[in-house]
């Protein structure tokens, strides 16, 4: 299923850019975004292959935690990953 | 109105002083200076104790919590004596300790659009020490209504970011993270990283008083203490913001 992802500059040296991909979950779809570029993938998991806990991922713009990874898309859905820290 | 420079003062400040773009005008500058510190936290307790030291004249600090054991791995602001106090007393406690000189106005109140604009009173740069999205976007709103800087600082376990929002010089704050939402995240947090961040929070608060260029304007910094490495991005204003389109 072809799924639109915005991807925030930081994740791809300084270049916001917009990918479509097929999966049915964010974790298929950011997965063969990090097989399509390979640069942004120790920005975006950790070396256990989790979120790292930075990237904030919304899908038609609304919050996907905590199901992340496993939260389903569907057929047109956009993807948006954002780098925002809120702790103080 | 004039403002003197005590020979007290003056010893205690000799070594910023010495820097030809600070001097004694520069340190008047400081002292005649207001700024808003949102939160005595991890953040909060760096940027306030930079600043006090630095001979900021006014400090004014707001932060509704208490001081919990949790809290002491980064939070140097308060210590083990202050657990149960509010953190606001303990901050007003500390900074007047490092320096008499500096007036400190610690208010115990959780910042909302209600309140935001008594709480800032007069000041001239507001610094983020929050641990929300809903708090910054408040704030964020109430430096664009009053055309001050709003120094934007979010840490979480080895990472850290930050910049300084003063559209229509720069983005605003809903210009670069108008779509995050809350979150409900617990994370760690190691009390170096908070430290570092602050520190350039700090930085930045007193290169804008002493109206330096090379300020974070335009550029959001982030810090991976993993790598221990900084990147910077080039970030811009959407001219749609509902916050600061109009500027």
């Amino acid at each position: 299923m072809p799924v639109k992802i915005f991807v925030h500059p930081f994740l791809n040296e300084g270049r916001e850019i917009e990918v479509t991909v097929d999966g049915q979950t964010v974790g298929d779809c950011l997965r063969e975004l990090t097989d399509l570029y390979p640069q942004m993938k120790e920005r975006i998991f950790d070396r256990a292959g989790r979120l790292r806990g930075y990237i904030e991922v919304l899908v038609g713009l609304k919050p996907t935690y905590p199901l992340e990874l496993s939260y389903p898309v569907q057929d047109g859905d956009t993807i948006h990953l954002i780098v925002f820290l809120s702790g103080g | 109105m004039e403002v003197f420079l005590s020979e007290q003062e003056k010893e205690r400040y000799s070594r910023q002083m010495i820097l030809p773009f600070l001097g004694e005008d520069g340190q008047r500058r400081l002292k005649a200076s207001t700024v808003f510190i949102a939160g005595a936290g991890g953040l909060g307790s760096i940027s306030a104790l930079y600043l006090a030291a630095a001979g900021i004249g006014k400090i004014r600090i707001a932060d509704r919590d208490s001081v919990s054991l949790s809290n002491l791995n980064r939070q140097i602001l308060h210590g083990t004596e202050d657990l149960g106090k509010r953190k606001v007393h303990s901050a007003l406690v500390r900074l007047k300790r490092l320096n008499p000189h500096v007036e400190v106005h610690a208010v115990e109140e959780e910042i909302k659009m209600e309140n935001v604009e008594e709480l800032l009173g007069d000041a001239e740069v507001i610094v983020d020490a929050t641990d929300n999205v809903e708090t910054r976007r408040v704030l964020n709103v109430a430096g664009v209504r009053k055309g001050i800087p709003f120094v934007y600082g979010g840490v979480e376990g080895l990472s850290g970011m930050v910049t300084t929002f003063l559209p229509p010089r720069t983005p605003c704050f809903e210009c670069v993270f108008g779509e995050v939402a809350t979150r409900a995240k617990a994370f760690g947090i190691l009390g170096p990283v908070p430290g570092i961040i602050a520190s350039i929070q700090a930085l930045e608060v007193i290169k804008y008083l002493l109206g330096m260029e090379g300020r974070l304007e335009g550029r959001l910094l982030f810090f991976s203490g993993e790598q221990s490495a900084f990147t910077e991005i080039a970030i811009q204003r959407n001219r749609e913001c509902k916050i600061c389109g109009h500027l």
